[in-house]
């Protein structure tokens, strides 16, 4: 038996006590504990560190209704700051919660904290979600150019594990002494990342996992000069208690 | 009462199109899932809460975006896995230590399982939460999320893949590696409580 099939054994044993195992894998181990019972054994014991695991980590604290409307009370205030950024401009293709939405949550949130309602009697209450968005024409082009700058930053074939993982989305567009900038968030799971084993990397620049990226082109004909929308933040969350 | 398929992709549907009770309905059907898993994540009951706050967000902003391509629910699960970890990149550099190497570390009393009658019994259960916590923190994050969806959750093979986008290999590779380091730690610390598991 060689490393490779060793290791291979090794993978089945641990996984021999679920419903992982393929029916020609598990005869494999089956044969190898006849021959081997210490490996019986050791398959046990990963059985059992399992369920030990399972009793520790399916003690779920319960969460009081309170606790669910200050999640709520703590969406709205993101929301509400949020909404900032979105001015009438950018409210042509950033979805945007109505003010009265808004307000409807802030009630429904108070009321909630007010009554202390129980787990058992309480439910979500909020304003409706964005719908499903298309983007108007200019949005479109400027997103595939932002598409080609991103192909040309990480080009195939060596990056194409992480290409494929990436997720570019279009954030907003605004104009600085009459150059249009296009802002775009290139994001990644950082589960994805992990496994393909490779920081972000566009540019030169950035090494994080989620990261701006600025991409200039000639002013249009038609714009006009406009305030750049503030930076968002990405502070820890801020749940009021 | 449980829903059909049909009518839960309905209620996606109209959630999707804007409609406030749909979305509603939406977050109450997956609430506890998401705040479970954020617990399980973070081991921590205000971190889940926090976690859970930043995934109902997401999901408040992005429905909009589910595109259908895989099932709603490991959408939401992918949401939270991501959510729990970024939190704890963002936050693990603040974590209180251990004072004295114990099984609390810094741990609120408030996340400690509710009394129960046997007071014997809720002290092996808050045992035994401490050392889930502290054998899970150990583990990488891809082999914890693996762990978590797995062997906790009991999702089968080809969701956690497709939750993670990972191979179905890659779910098999990481939770043996996730076994093994949780086994050999149990063998090294609590050898005697690991017995008591034994089949």
């Amino acid at each position: 038996m060689n490393e490779r099939d060793k290791e291979q054994l090794q993978e089945w044993i641990a996984l021999y006590h679920s419903d992982m195992l393929r029916p020609e894998e598990r005869a494999r181990v089956e044969a190898w504990f006849e021959r081997h019972p210490e490996a019986r054994a050791e398959a046990d014991s990963y059985a059992a560190a399992v369920r030990l695991m399972q009793k520790g980590g399916r003690q779920i604290p319960r969460v009081e209704g309170e606790e669910w409307a200050q999640i709520i009370g703590g969406m709205q205030n993101k929301l509400e700051s949020e909404s900032v950024l979105t001015d009438a401009d950018l409210s042509t293709y950033v979805p945007d919660p109505t003010p009265m939405a808004l307000r409807i949550l802030r009630v429904a949130a108070a009321v909630l904290l007010l009554c202390g309602l129980s787990y058992g009697g309480y439910r979500v209450f909020v304003p409706a979600p964005p719908a499903a968005h298309k983007p108007d024409p200019e949005t479109t082009r400027l997103q595939q150019l932002a598409e080609q700058r991103l192909a040309e930053a990480l080009p195939d074939p060596e990056n194409l594990r992480t290409r494929k993982i990436l997720q570019s989305t279009f954030q907003d567009k605004f104009l600085v002494d009459q150059t249009r900038t296009v802002k775009m968030k290139i994001t990644a799971n950082p589960v994805d990342m992990e496994d393909a084993g490779k920081a972000l990397v566009i540019e030169g620049g950035s090494s994080s996992a989620a990261v701006m990226w600025i991409l200039e082109e000639e002013p249009a004909a038609d714009a006009e000069t406009e305030n750049p929308p503030a930076p968002s933040t990405n502070e820890p969350s801020n749940r009021p208690r | 009462m449980e829903q059909t398929r049909d009518v839960q992709d309905a209620i996606i549907a109209r959630a999707m199109r804007g409609d406030a009770a749909a979305f509603t309905q939406v977050l109450e059907r997956y609430k506890g899932l998401i705040f479970q898993l954020a617990y399980q994540m973070s081991g921590r009951k205000d971190d889940a809460l926090d976690i859970t706050q930043e995934v109902f967000l997401k999901l408040y902003t992005q429905i909009g975006t589910y595109n259908g391509k895989h099932q709603f629910s490991s959408w939401v699960y992918r949401m939270a896995v991501n959510a729990s970890i970024d939190y704890h990149r963002k936050h693990k550099r603040h974590r209180m230590p251990s004072l004295d190497g114990g099984p609390e570390q810094g741990r609120p009393a408030a996340d400690l399982p509710s009394p129960a009658e046997d007071p014997s019994q809720v002290s092996g259960k808050a045992e035994l939460a401490a050392i889930f916590r502290d054998l899970a923190d150990e583990l990488p994050e891809n082999q914890r999320v693996v762990f978590v969806l797995k062997d906790l959750e009991e999702r089968d093979s080809a969701e956690v893949a497709d939750i993670l986008n990972i191979t179905e290999a890659t779910v098999r590779s990481h939770l043996h590696a996730a076994r093994k380091k949780i086994r050999d730690r149990l063998v090294e610390r609590h050898k005697g409580l690991l017995d008591q598991y034994m089949p």
